[in-house]
């Protein structure tokens, strides 16, 4: 009867525990979701070069406790304070990561990682609670050790309160909170409910909220060990360079007119670099001045010089994008030892394309390049501009500037010229100083012939500004940032159309140069939506109308602009530049006489466009727009696709690879009642076993006579 | 949950077990098996050393409890526990300081008897429930005293049995 019994619980009793089981596999993660909250992560990385490394990185899992400090008192407070426990994540405002504070906050010997809030909702992170004096996190001269001056013994100094942030090594992993969208807001909320609940308890009354970080990189040493290990990757992407001359061609002895900027950026945290300074600006404005100029009543390409837009990539990284472009339109014919097994480029040595060899640098006989423009440097609203030229070949570029001074001082039609603010464009040598040339892309072509005559227009006369390269460069004054843009894509179109033309005094000019000119307007509209789309909403209906993202599940807002690693990221960016481009150079109505064949993307089963066309925002058209590969010109790829250093003298940025990264919240306990826990359990087992002996020697001595 | 709370953890939850184990059920090797699947109960029967005593019944019950209730453990708790190996700790609502693992690890030891079965295995786990109770304060600690309770007990019940059996057969 017993075990009839017992067989029936034991039947009951394993499907219970079949049960149990099936529920235990599936509550798995609600358990893990029930511990942990994981947080989005805007990591800082390591970066390597030919001498080092750059960035943060940590070799374990590091995990601390949150703690809150608002002002350096906050920072020397918890440095100083001896209750504290072992190890500690600090939450601090990101005007606050200096490397003195850093230095303050590891010499307490308990900090385990950095939390710097660039944006947040509390008032000690809101924008009103930033310091009035911003400090730029790059060098005192960004890049200039590649640039056209890097041999002259006293370098002009162009941010010359460049803290160096950027170049700093970190052994701890340093994170940024930002309240830039809907799961980084939610994030940023969760870490300061937990940091402040962990104050009100004076971190010290557990349980308390901590946080683990993995931030282990995998490239140490140098960019050179790293890549023979493979534990790198070059930083670049793609530059695009676009025509209006679709019959270009080295031989035809055309001169070229340059229009150039950059299109990306870099700070400290890759995730939020935006750059609406140092490359956002410029990129709409060569835009612009190419919408501009493509309403030309006299076709651009029958004009008696060329066109040329370039916007380079891998600029914040030693000029990568325009070096290499330069060392590669430089080295036409390319020798071309494998080709590809399909479409363009070369196989070995690698090009992706090799239409640029159309491209003959011995042309080039004006370079318009515009730099920082955004006004976002304390500007103050002053609309003036600034047109610097290189100091060792001055005169080579004196004409080009006068003719963009004298452009800009007959103002537009659309920008009516404010008499009080003197002329909108100022030579930057006007004051008598000569600083030569602001770090440029220009640079990178006078390195390779010094006499091209060349203009960078930027918003500053003396000093960049300090948002330069800075991860807080998220708030501009938007009228002043677009009519900045407008005036200066008003006078390099200008300039540009008439060095084209070939036209040096706007008086000599026919009736018919007259009207064309006048055509040429920068539409203020268009200067917003391409400045709104590129900084903070990929999504927008412009951007759309080229490459249809609203298709996405998930549509972009803002898009991180740096550039990224070379060919294993999306290049947002350059692929909208390049849309764009095409559109606005391609062959358009005033010498093709039949209207553009649309649906090549909308609909494909039935429109398809022709060998030679592209189908660009629904039309398919002829243009010569290609993308150019930006990587440091120190690098090379061999016959194995693999990347070595071969000149050290030249920008080698690589970036590490790393394990995923990430950061989650959770509670824990204090050691002491760690230790009782492990003690109960042990004391739990003992006493177990004492009763277990005992049982046995009562059970064995009572039913003995069996 | 640091290393140092997961053996205390797995020590709790499992030490008492362990030491029935190795204190009563690894020396015979028929109650191993026995542990593992009872249904191998009839086989060893004809092979044990004393095939007609009545006392294999209440052993083997034993084993095949102790082996289902291990098993139990095992299949409800290992994943946490291996989940917990990490840093983060689930902290227990009714007793602040005290972390949820820590306290799961008293809930799980009863035998015999259908009826007493089934309401101590209900009540134990239910107790469990004041684990997670925002409301009442020191919880954890009426759990606690509630299981140790039950298992007094079931402990008494089973001795009470062994007694019965025995002065039946003498």
């Amino acid at each position: 009867m017993v075990s009839k019994r017992l067989r029936t619980s034991a039947i009951l009793s394993r499907v219970a525990i079949s049960l149990a089981a099936v529920c235990c596999l599936a509550s798995a993660q609600d358990i893990y979701d029930t511990i942990y909250n994981d947080i989005g992560s805007l990591p800082c990385v390591r970066l390597l070069n030919a001498t080092g490394f750059v960035g943060c990185q940590s070799m374990g899992a590091a995990s601390g406790v949150l703690y809150r400090a608002d002002t350096l008192e906050d920072i020397k407070q918890f440095a100083s304070d001896g209750g504290l426990g072992n190890q500690y994540t600090v939450v601090i405002p990101y005007w606050l990561l200096s490397s003195s504070n850093v230095d303050i906050l590891k010499s307490s010997k308990r900090l385990a990682a950095i939390l710097a809030v660039v944006n947040g909702t509390d008032p000690a992170h809101a924008v009103a609670a930033r310091p009035a004096a911003i400090i730029s996190p790059d060098t005192t001269c960004p890049n200039c050790e590649f640039g056209l001056y890097a041999n002259t013994p006293k370098q002009y100094q162009w941010n010359p309160t460049g803290s160096g942030l950027l170049f700093e090594q970190f052994d701890f992993p340093i994170y940024a909170l930002n309240t830039m969208d809907i799961r980084n807001t939610m994030s940023y909320a969760s870490v300061m409910q937990a940091v402040n609940r962990n104050r009100d308890k004076g971190y010290r009354d557990y349980p308390l909220k901590s946080l683990q970080f993995h931030s282990f990189m995998w490239g140490a040493q140098d960019t050179g060990a790293c890549l023979r290990k493979g534990w790198c990757t070059p930083v670049g992407g793609a530059s695009v360079w676009s025509t209006p001359s679709t019959n270009i061609s080295y031989t035809d002895e055309k001169p070229i007119v340059v229009i150039t900027a950059a299109m990306d950026s870099r700070s400290l945290f890759h995730d939020l670099t935006l750059g609406v300074e140092t490359s956002v600006a410029g990129m709409v404005t060569v835009l612009a001045v190419a919408e501009a100029l493509s309403r030309s009543t006299i076709p651009l390409d029958t004009m008696s010089k060329h066109i040329v837009y370039t916007l380079f990539t891998g600029e914040a990284w030693g000029f990568s994008g325009s070096q290499r472009f330069v060392q590669d339109i430089t080295s036409t014919p390319i020798q071309c030892e494998k080709p590809p097994t399909s479409g363009s480029g070369c196989a070995y040595p690698f090009y992706s394309d090799l239409e640029f060899q159309r491209l003959n640098p011995a042309n080039i006989e004006a370079i318009l390049e515009v730099g920082q423009i955004a006004g976002m440097g304390g500007a103050g609203g002053s609309p003036t501009l600034y047109a610097h030229v290189d100091n060792i070949q001055e005169s080579a570029s004196t004409a080009l500037l006068n003719q963009i001074v004298q452009i800009g001082a007959n103002g537009s039609t659309t920008v009516p010229p404010d008499p009080n603010a003197g002329n909108p464009v100022q030579a930057a040598n006007s004051d008598g100083v000569k600083r030569g040339l602001p770090p440029s892309s220009s640079m990178s072509f006078l390195k390779s012939r010094g006499n091209i005559p060349t203009v960078v227009l930027t918003d500053f006369q003396k000093q960049m500004s300090a948002l330069t390269n800075h991860d807080q460069d998220d708030s501009w004054n938007t009228p002043n940032t677009v009519n900045l843009i407008q005036q200066a894509a008003s006078v390099i179109s200008k300039t540009a159309w008439l060095q084209a033309q070939g036209v040096s005094d706007s008086a000599a000019m026919t009736p018919a140069q007259t009207e064309a000119i006048a055509s040429i307007q920068v539409d203020a509209g268009l200067v917003q939506d391409l400045l709104e789309c590129l900084s903070f909403n990929y999504s927008c209906p412009l951007v759309d109308r080229y490459l249809n993202v609203t298709a996405s599940p998930t549509p972009p807002a803002r898009l991180p602009h740096y550039s990224g690693t070379l060919y294993s990221q999306s290049q947002p960016f350059p692929i909208f530049a390049w849309s764009f481009l095409a559109n606005m150079t391609s062959v358009k109505n005033t010498t093709s006489p039949t209207p553009r064949v649309t649906g090549c993307s909308s609909m494909p089963a039935i429109v398809q466009c022709g060998p030679k066309e592209y189908c660009v925002g629904d039309q398919c058209l002829v243009s010569l727009t290609r993308y150019h590969d930006a990587y440091g010109t120190g690098l090379a790829m061999n016959s194995n696709s693999e990347y070595y250093i071969k000149d050290a003298s030249k920008p080698v940025w690589t970036e590490s690879t790393w394990d995923p990264i990430g950061l989650r919240m959770f509670d824990v306990t204090s050691p002491g009642s760690q230790i009782a826990e492990l003690m109960t359990g042990l004391a739990l087992t003992l006493v177990s076993s004492g009763v277990v002996w005992y049982s046995r020697r009562f059970l064995k001595k009572t039913l003995k006579e069996d | 949950m640091t290393l140092t709370t997961f053996f205390g953890c797995a020590f709790t939850a499992y030490g008492p077990s362990l030491a029935i184990f190795f204190g009563s059920i690894a020396p015979n090797a028929q109650l191993v098996i026995l542990m593992v699947s009872s249904r191998a109960e009839s086989g060893l029967n004809m092979v044990a050393m004393h095939p007609k005593s009545r006392f294999n019944r209440s052993g083997y019950a034993f084993a095949a409890g102790l082996g289902f209730g291990l098993m139990f453990g095992i299949i409800s708790y290992i994943t946490q526990l291996v989940d917990s190996l990490g840093p983060g700790v689930i902290m227990c609502e009714s007793c602040k300081t005290v972390s949820l693992y820590f306290i799961s690890g008293f809930t799980n030891r009863s035998w015999l008897r259908i009826a007493w079965v089934v309401i101590t295995h209900y009540g134990a786990s239910y107790l469990t429930i004041l684990n997670s109770s925002p409301t009442i304060n020191y919880g954890c600690a009426y759990q606690i005293i509630g299981n140790v309770a039950l298992l007094i007990a079931s402990t008494i019940i089973v001795f009470a049995d062994m007694r019965q059996l025995h002065q039946k057969l003498s």
